[in-house]
C-alpha cells in the first residue's frame, strides 16, 4: 500500500487562521525532525499519521541531532535517552514523536527501527535502517517512505498503550526485520482499530473526525 | 493461555529497564529483579512462564539461579543472557537445563523469535500438563488415587465386584481408604442411585449402636420420645458400610447375621417385622481370624461378610503412590484454601516419600493440609513438614556406606567442635584426608548431615 498523501500542517501554518477547518490550537500529535531529516519523509510521515491515527498533527520546528544521547560504546544513539528528553518538552502535543536520522539502540538490543513510551507521551522513529535492503543495498524512496510511515504508526500507537498484535494484517503486528515490515499493511486490524478509540476515550483525545 | 508472565533477572539497571519495556510493548507481563535472591523471592510467589537470567551477577550467579529454577519451578522456562558471549558459559547453562541463551546485546529479530518459540514450547508444556491431568484420571478410581500395582488391581477387582450383589470385606490399616474403597464399590454398582449408609461400629456404645442399626419406636426406652429409622432402615436399595466391623459386640453379631441372612428385622420396642434391601460392605483393621480364635467375632458372621474380600496395602508398602497422592492433596489444599502453592519441593518430597505413614493415606492428606495452611511460599519445602522429623530417624535409617560416613563425619566433627585436629585424631586418619573429605562432602557446621 503507498503512504497517504494528504494535505498536512507545516509550523509556517497559523492554527488559529484555520478556524474554518475548525482545528483546535494544537495538534495530539506533535513531530519535531531532530538532525538531518529530509522534508519529504516528515510531510509523508505527518501525512499518514494525520490520515490513520484521525488525529490532527502538527511539524514543530526542526532541532539538532541529539549528540547528548550518543554512547561511544556502541557508535549509535540511545533511544531511551531520546525519549526522555522528548517527554520534558514543553510543546502542549500530548504526544511527541521524533524522526532521526541516526541508528537508535537500547541497551539489550543492537538496534532498534523505533522506540516510544508505552501510554507515555514520546516516540522516536530512526530512518537509519529504513533506507537499506535486507540482503544489502538500497531501496526505492517509496518503500523507504512506506517504512518510515509504518514505524512511526507503530510507534505512537505504543503511546496509546496499544501492545504488539498476533493478527497478520495490522500494523501492530511486530515486524523481526525491514521484509517484515515491507509486509505489514498500513493500516491497524479491528482489534486494535477499537482498543485504539478507547484510548482516545480514556485520554479524552479529540479525533479530527467523527 | 492467561496473559504471559516474564521475569527479567539482570544487576544492571539499564538492561531491566530495556527488556522490561520492549517485552512490555509485546503485551506480556513484566517484573524485573536486580538479584538472584530477589528473583527467587519473587518466584515463591508468582508463577512465572519465562525468566531471562543473567548470568554473570555479583552475590548469586545466573548459574546458580538456574538450578534452584529448574528444581523448584521446572514449568518456568530459561533463557539465559550474558555480556561475556563466551560458547563455554553458555554451554553450561544449557546443560544444566536453560532453554536458550541470548548474548547481550540481542539482535530484536532473535529476541522476538526466540520468545515467540518459547512461548510455543510452553503452550505445549501447558497442553502436556493438561493431558497428564486427563491420564491421571486413569490413576484415579472415583475418589481413590494410586499408581502402583497393588492400587492398579485394587481399582480392577473394584470394578469387578462392584457388578455382583455379595458381601465384600475391605480389610487395610487404619487410614488406608477402606470407606473411600466401599464408596467407589457403590458407585460402580447397580445400586449406585439408592443411598449409601455408612455407620462407625467403633463410634458407638453398645446399646447406642443397636439403636442407631435397628431404629426404634417411639417409648422403646428412657429418652425414645420419637420413632426414629435405623441404619438398615435407610439403606433400603442401597449399600450399607459397616466401617470397623470387628468390634462389634458379641450379641450384635448374632443379631446382624440374622438380618444379612433374611434381610428382615425390627425396631427395638416394635413387633413389625420390616424388609430390607441393600448390599452389606464392612471393613475392619482388626485380624478377625484371630479375633474368631479369641472368641471375640464369630465365625459365622465373618463368613457371611466376607463373601469377597479386598486388602488396601499400607501406604509404606506402596511408597511410588505417595508423591501422586501428595500432588493429589496439594492440588485439592491450594484450591480449598485460595492458596497459590503449586510445588513440593523434591527434597521435601523425598521426605514425604521415607517417613512410613502410620496413619497411611488420611494421616498424608492432614499432613498436607497443614502444610499449605502454615505454608508462606508457592512452593512446601521440608521446614514445611518439619513436624515429621521427630519420626524421621528410624524411616530415614540408611544402608548406603556413604551416606553414613558423611553422617559419621559430621557428628564427630560437631563433637569436637569442628577442631580438624582433634577430629582427624578420633577418627583415625590424618588431617589432609579428613579436609578432603569434608571439601567432597560440602561439610559444613551449619549444614546438618542428611
Amino acid at each position: 500500500m503507498s503512504p497517504v498523501n494528504t494535505r498536512v500542517r507545516t509550523p509556517t501554518e497559523n492554527p488559529d487562521a484555520n478556524n474554518s477547518t475548525s482545528l483546535p490550537k494544537h495538534g495530539v500529535v506533535g513531530v519535531v525532525r531532530l538532525g538531518a531529516v529530509g522534508e519529504a519523509v516528515l510531510k509523508i510521515v505527518v501525512a499518514n499519521l494525520q490520515e490513520i491515527l484521525n488525529l490532527p498533527v502538527d511539524i514543530l520546528p526542526a532541532r539538532q541531532t541529539p549528540e547528548f544521547a550518543y554512547s561511544d560504546n556502541r557508535k549509535q544513539y540511545h533511544a531511551a535517552l531520546i525519549l526522555k528528553k522528548l517527554a520534558e518538552s514543553r510543546r502542549p502535543h500530548p504526544r511527541i514523536l521524533a524522526l532521526v536520522s541516526v541508528d537508535l539502540f537500547i541497551p539489550v538490543l543492537t538496534h532498534v527501527f523505533g522506540e516510544a513510551q508505552m501510554g507515555g507521551r514520546a516516540a522516536v522513529v530512526s530512518l537509519h535502517r529504513l533506507k537499506q535492503k535486507e540482503e544489502g543495498g538500497g531501496v526505492s524512496l517509496d518503500i523507504f517512505y512506506e517504512r518510515a510511515a509504518k514505524v512511526a504508526l507503530h510507534e505512537v500507537a505504543h503511546t496509546f498503550d496499544l501492545v504488539h498484535c498476533k493478527q497478520p494484517e495490522c500494523i501492530m503486528r511486530l515486524s523481526s526485520g525491514p521484509k517484515d515490515l515491507d509486509e505489514l499493511p498500513l493500516f491497524f486490524c479491528e482489534y486494535c482499530e477499537a482498543f485504539l478509540e478507547e484510548a482516545y476515550r480514556r485520554y479524552g483525545i479529540q479525533r479530527l473526525h467523527d | 493461555m492467561d496473559k504471559v508472565r516474564i521475569l527479567v533477572v539482570d544487576d544492571e539497571l539499564v538492561i531491566r529497564e530495556s527488556l522490561h519495556g520492549w517485552l512490555k510493548k509485546s503485551g506480556y507481563q513484566v517484573d524485573t529483579a536486580e538479584g538472584g535472591s530477589a528473583a527467587l523471592a519473587m518466584l515463591e510467589k508468582t508463577a512465572y512462564d519465562l525468566l531471562f537470567l543473567d548470568i554473570m551477577m555479583p552475590v548469586m550467579s545466573g548459574i546458580e539461579v538456574l538450578e534452584v529454577v529448574k528444581e523448584d519451578y521446572p514449568q518456568t522456562l530459561v533463557v539465559m543472557i550474558t555480556a561475556y558471549g563466551s560458547v563455554e558459559t553458555a554451554v553450561q547453562a544449557m546443560k544444566r537445563g536453560a532453554n536458550d541463551y541470548l548474548m547481550k546485546p540481542f539482535d530484536p529479530d532473535q529476541l522476538s523469535l526466540l520468545t515467540e518459540k518459547l512461548m510455543q514450547q510452553k503452550r505445549i508444556m501447558d497442553e502436556n500438563i493438561f493431558l497428564r491431568e486427563q491420564m491421571a484420571e486413569a490413576i484415579r478410581f472415583e475418589n481413590l488415587v494410586g499408581r502402583s500395582e497393588a492400587m492398579q488391581e485394587l481399582f480392577t477387582l473394584i470394578q469387578d465386584v462392584a457388578e455382583s450383589d455379595s458381601p465384600v470385606l475391605i480389610t487395610g490399616e487404619t487410614g488406608t481408604g477402606k470407606e473411600l474403597v466401599a464408596k467407589a464399590i457403590h458407585a460402580k454398582s447397580a445400586r449406585c442411585n439408592g443411598p449409601f449408609i455408612a455407620i462407625n461400629c467403633g463410634a458407638f456404645p453398645e446399646h447406642l449402636l443397636e439403636s442407631e442399626l435397628f431404629g426404634h419406636e417411639r417409648g422403646a426406652f428412657t429418652g425414645a420420645h420419637r420413632a426414629k429409622k435405623g441404619r438398615l432402615d435407610l439403606a433400603h436399595h442401597g449399600t450399607l458400610f459397616l466401617d470397623e466391623v470387628g468390634i462389634v459386640p458379641l450379641k450384635m453379631q448374632v443379631d446382624l447375621l440374622r438380618v444379612l441372612e433374611t434381610k428382615e428385622f425390627h425396631r427395638l420396642g416394635g413387633t413389625e417385622e420390616i424388609e430390607v434391601d441393600f448390599r452389606t460392605i464392612a471393613a475392619t483393621n482388626r485380624e478377625l481370624q484371630q479375633a474368631i480364635e479369641k472368641g471375640e467375632f464369630r465365625q459365622d458372621f465373618f463368613y457371611r461378610l466376607n463373601v469377597i474380600s479386598l486388602h488396601i496395602p499400607p501406604l509404606r508398602e506402596r511408597r511410588d503412590d505417595i508423591p501422586l497422592l501428595a500432588e493429589h492433596f496439594l492440588d485439592r489444599y491450594s484450591r480449598e484454601t485460595n492458596k497459590d502453592i503449586d510445588t513440593i519441593n523434591k527434597e521435601a518430597m523425598g521426605l514425604l516419600r521415607q517417613y512410613d505413614w502410620p496413619g497411611n493415606v488420611r494421616e498424608l492428606e492432614n499432613a498436607i493440609e497443614r502444610a499449605v495452611v502454615i505454608g508462606k511460599k508457592r512452593r512446601l519445602d521440608p521446614e514445611e513438614f518439619s513436624f515429621l522429623a521427630p519420626h524421621l530417624s528410624a524411616a530415614a535409617e540408611t544402608y548406603s556406606l556413604e551416606k553414613t560416613q558423611v553422617a559419621h563425619l559430621f557428628k564427630v566433627l560437631k563433637e569436637f567442635d569442628w577442631n580438624i585436629t582433634k577430629a582427624a585424631q578420633a577418627l583415625e586418619i590424618n588431617r589432609v584426608t579428613l579436609h578432603k573429605k569434608i571439601k567432597k562432602y560440602d561439610l559444613r557446621p551449619d549444614r546438618a548431615s542428611s
